[in-house]
């Protein structure tokens, strides 16, 4: 059934999902070490390390678990695990996520300077276009000063949160 | 317990109409205060930083102290529980990252002295201004009321320790006050303790209410409701005297003879050093107007602690601050914690 | 205390003007959510956790509930109009329900799921009521190995869980695990992987994991996808289903209720499992199976009674216990610790006002919600409108200030949103990241109390198996280990012959 599915798409996915395993790998090593470091036992039982080196080996192990299936199946999922096909499936997925994570980093970045509602109003406007493009920047700008005004009401007046403010007062 | 669910209800429902109410008339400190007040001071309202998480005991002590600055001065404040690393995050953050122009203060006890010493250097004491004293209470020593030291007292469960060592199971918080007490009884007892590691106070009067733990220690607020309901008794306190809440119990230094078992909780308000020296009277002069309402006494009453009349005034404060310090750093280097 | 006075004290505390707005505004949120496909009730609760921090422990949870149970009312909304599940516990409402809607019976099958929902709601209460206090009599006698041993079950139950691939469900629970070790060590006090950062040895905040590993990481994959747009064209005529149509559902809504209530008890099940389990015993027991799927109102009312009568069961072991069942409950507890409430055992001794109170809006909840649902469906469905391009920037919005103001520590936002990337990616490859918020909940109180008992025994690990009901805890969670690996066995068969 998943066998009729395959393609060199999904060999590309499963190449990156073997990948993710060998990372699981090394993060399970560096986090065992790291707790040999803190002490696995001591007289009265388990110490600071232990549940860490627990948690590591856990990692590891299915880390080696994964490679070893992709060397035996050839990269072929267990029933029940969802893999998407590719890793970006749809046209011009790429650019929107990276700048989703980019300014809502950047937003993250300005709050201290500019306040949640102003950082809002800037950074929303242009979430929109990148999610609809076929919207207007007007009508981007408009929606977004009207949901960070209403986020801004929400929080900082219904609800009395305290918020850093911007050069506005607000 | 009816009582304690009562009582809670009764304070939940009554808290929103006190503080319109409370609204409504003039504190009779305010004139005092406004005279003093700072021109374009407090622009906002103020951060009242409590370093352990919401329904702590620190943090009703906060909320109730909060309550109390709004009704003196009429300025708008919030509690902001600043968590983390038993208090470390908070201890730092006012240290080192608050803003120094009055709009930042901390609620703190006198713990921030073993964290000034946790942090590495990052920070000390006194890099704090201690303002304003607001209570103290000692730590009370409590046993399950069927357990087997429900008689017999500090002394039989010393005893007891003395025959079966390492038997005898506490309830100990790491790193602080709860550990430097076991090893004073340790040492009167020359035996050792079974020392049962929790995250607080609270969860190690759970266990003791399971006959879980021996001996646990605890504040008055955490313990009466059980002392009412008789699950739990009172052998002894922390203190040179007894407390006023347990007049019957004795001391530690009075069973073991010692003078410096005197383990409790301080707290006070602290402000960064760097605070305009106005701002920082008048936020001294509001929080001394608080604690000297009656009804803010009163409050503290029922939390089971008390003002202390003799830090009235920041420099006793700080000296009393500094004593407490010397007196946790001597006790550091008596048990080699610190090299001398 | 009794279940009775217990019942009016929490009627007293949650009977506020204030508490009861909050319990309305949850039903009406949760609703929302409900309908609109995407948002699950664990990515709406995590996302609307924050807004909570600020108001009384009982009020946030009552609405935090609201919000969970309004959901799988609302869920069946639009999986009776559009065939498209609100949320993952209204899948097979589509079935029946969306072939009703093209008879031109939608009115009959939305009230009659709201109706069943209600039933199964408030029967789940009243049993709820009745069980948790002898579950908690005994409860305060759990000391650290009982506790060691119900966390090592609740571990086990979560392995029970994953769907998908064992081994990355593995990796998932170490993870949670590492993660959640970062900070302080309670019992030396000593720092662990903090690289001597002071954000870092708070920890990681939980709030930040939970709303970025499920919150902004569905926002991403759904930004990723262009917006899709979808029409709603059922007309809407009567609501009150008919006589003939009570006839065949009052057995459907009891049996439902029943099996919903005994698995949402059960740690790792859930309304999900709870509505699909519900549909496959109404098929078996129901006259002529053929006709299922074709507009069987017990198709309907059977699984939107089970999912709602697991969302009460489900608070048993999360209140009495402080165990959470499933993602959503752990995000509940969540919500207690966030608001300075411990769930546990002693729970309903010493926070009996949030304990009570939080049972009590549960029937104020369902009041509200069969209110909301059946005059009010309609306006529901004018929701499924909006544009996405407008909800999710929104939304983000709302996860950035409602994270800060949990703790006012912009590092928290940071977190937030490296999780989301996180959780986006690994989702991508097929990561159930609910055992990996498990674990990190349920690590630490393993750890604590393990290394309690460990301390406490004088003959190692004995104590586990000298304490009666430690030992039959343990042997509960090797037993649900075995049926793991059992499942697990016949499926890869099954996987194998298909």
């Amino acid at each position: 059934m998943l066998r009729a599915g395959r393609n060199d798409t999904g060999n590309a996915m499963a190449r990156l999902d073997a990948a993710v395993s060998l990372f699981w790998v090394l993060l399970g090593i560096a986090l065992c070490w790291s707790s040999m470091g803190l002490g696995l036992s001591d007289p009265s039982g388990p110490a600071s390390g232990f549940f860490p080196f627990l948690a590591g080996l856990l990692v590891l192990g299915g880390g080696v678990g994964l490679l070893l299936r992709h060397v035996v199946t050839g990269g072929q999922p267990a029933p029940g695990e969802e893999i998407a096909p590719q890793f970006w499936e749809a046209p011009g997925a790429p650019f929107r996520t990276a700048v989703l994570i980019v300014v809502v980093g950047g937003m993250i970045v300005a709050v201290p300077w500019l306040g949640f509602a102003l950082a809002g109003a800037v950074g929303l406007p242009i979430l929109f276009r990148v999610i609809a493009p076929d919207k207007s920047w007007v009508s981007a700008i408009v929606t977004g000063i009207i949901a960070a005004g209403g986020m801004h009401l929400l929080f900082a007046v219904a609800l009395g949160t305290p918020l850093p403010r911007g050069p506005f007062g607000f | 317990m009816t009582i304690t669910r009562r009582g809670l209800i009764a304070t939940g429902a009554a808290l929103p109409f006190a503080g319109a109410a409370m609204a409504q008339e003039t504190h009779p400190a305010r004139a005092a205060l406004n005279a003093i007040k700072p021109a374009g001071y407090p622009r906002e309202p103020i951060e009242m930083v409590v370093v352990y998480p919401a329904g702590g005991g620190m943090d009703i002590t906060g909320r109730v102290v909060q309550r109390f600055f709004e009704r003196v001065t009429g300025e708008r404040s919030f509690v902001n529980n600043r968590t983390g690393g038993a208090g470390l995050v908070g201890h730092t953050w006012l240290a080192t990252q608050a803003p120094s122009d009055g709009h930042a203060v901390g609620i703190i006890a006198n713990l921030v002295i073993s964290d000034a010493a946790r942090s590495q250097g990052r920070w000390q004491v006194s890099d704090l201004d201690h303002i304003a004293h607001l209570n103290a209470e000692p730590l009370n020593l409590m046993v399950n009321a069927d357990g087997p030291f429900k008689t017999g007292g500090l002394r039989g469960l010393l005893e007891a320790a003395r025959a079966r060592p390492g038997t005898i199971r506490v309830a100990n918080v790491v790193g602080g006050y709860y550990e430097y007490l076991i090893e004073q009884l340790e040492q009167a007892s020359g035996s050792r303790f079974l020392k049962v590691p929790f995250q607080g106070g609270g969860p190690g009067i759970t266990a003791l209410l399971g006959n879980n733990v021996d001996l646990a220690f605890g504040f008055f607020a955490e313990v009466r409701g059980h002392m009412q309901g008789n699950r739990l008794l009172p052998i002894a306190v922390t203190g040179r005297q007894p407390t006023a809440f347990l007049p019957e119990t004795p001391t530690v230094n009075s069973v073991i003879g010692r003078d410096d078992v005197n383990w409790g909780v301080s707290r006070w308000i602290a402000v960064p050093k760097a605070v305009p020296a106005d701002r920082k009277a008048w936020l001294a002069a509001a929080f001394r107007a608080a604690v000297a309402d009656p009804a803010l006494v009163e409050e503290f009453r029922n939390l089971g602690a008390l003002p202390d009349p003799a830090l009235n005034s920041p420099a006793a404060l700080n000296a009393a601050v500094a004593q407490m310090a010397e007196a946790e750093r001597a006790y550091l280097v008596a048990s080699g914690r610190v090299p001398r | 205390m009794d279940p009775i006075s217990g019942l009016l004290a929490g009627f007293e505390v949650i009977l506020t003007w204030q508490n009861i707005q909050f319990i309305f505004i949850g039903s009406v949120i949760g609703t929302l959510i409900g309908v609109l496909p995407g948002i699950g009730p664990l990515a709406a609760l995590s996302l609307l956790l924050p807004a909570t921090v600020a108001l009384p422990p009982v009020g946030a949870v009552a609405m935090l509930c609201a919000i969970f149970y309004g959901s799988m009312y609302g869920g069946s909304i639009t999986s009776i109009l559009v065939n498209i599940p609100g949320e993952a516990a209204s899948v097979v409402t589509c079935l029946d329900g969306y072939a009703m809607a093209k008879q031109g019976r939608a009115g009959a099958a939305l009230g009659m799921a709201a109706l069943g929902s209600f039933i199964a709601g408030t029967v789940g209460i009243v049993v709820l009521c009745l069980a948790a206090p002898m579950l908690g009599a005994f409860a305060i006698r759990m000391g650290p190995p009982e506790y060691a041993a119900l966390m090592l079950l609740g571990l086990a139950c979560t392995i029970l869980m994953i769907q998908g691939s064992a081994l990355k469900g593995a990796i998932m629970i170490g993870l949670g695990a590492w993660l959640a070790a970062i900070g302080m060590d309670i019992v030396t006090g000593e720092f662990r992987f903090t690289a001597g950062s002071v954000d870092l040895s708070a920890g990681i905040e939980l709030l930040a994991v939970v709303i970025g590993l499920f919150g902004v990481s569905e926002i991403l994959l759904n930004v990723e996808q262009s917006a899709r747009g979808m029409a709603v064209k059922a007309k809407l005529s009567n609501l009150w289903p008919t006589r003939a149509d009570w006839k065949a559902s009052w057995a459907p809504i009891l049996r439902g209720t029943g099996l919903g209530f005994a698995i949402g008890l059960l740690p790792g099940g859930g309304p999900v499992t709870a509505s699909f389990l519900s549909y496959a015993v109404e098929r078996r027991v129901g006259k002529n199976p053929e006709t299922f799927g074709k507009g069987r109102i017990e198709g309907v009312a059977g699984p939107e009674a089970a999912n709602n009568a697991a969302v009460s069961s489900g608070m048993i072991p999360l209140l009495s216990l402080g165990i959470p069942g499933n993602a959503v409950t752990a995000l509940l507890m969540g919500a207690l610790i966030i608001n300075g409430v411990q769930p546990g055992p002693t729970m309903m001794i010493d926070r009996a006002d949030v304990f009570w109170g939080v049972i009590a809006s549960l029937y104020i909840g369902n009041v509200f919600l069969l209110v909301l649902n059946l005059p009010l469906v309609g306006l529901w469905v004018q929701l499924l409108r909006v544009p996405y391009a407008v909800l999710f920037p929104a939304i983000l919005l709302l996860a950035l200030v409602g994270t800060y103001s949990a703790n006012r520590n912009l590092f928290d936002l940071w977190v937030m949103l490296g999780f989301g990337v996180v959780g986006w990616a690994l989702r991508k490859f097929g990561y159930e990241l609910a055992p990996l918020v498990l674990a990190f909940v349920l690590a630490p109180l393993l750890e604590q109390s393990l290394r309690q008992s460990m301390v406490m025994s004088p003959d190692g690990a004995m104590i586990f198996l000298q304490r009666p009901l430690a030992a039959v805890m343990i042997a509960a969670a090797v037993g649900v280990l075995l049926l793991v690996v059992f499942k697990r066995k016949t499926t890869t068969l099954v996987g194998g012959t298909a």
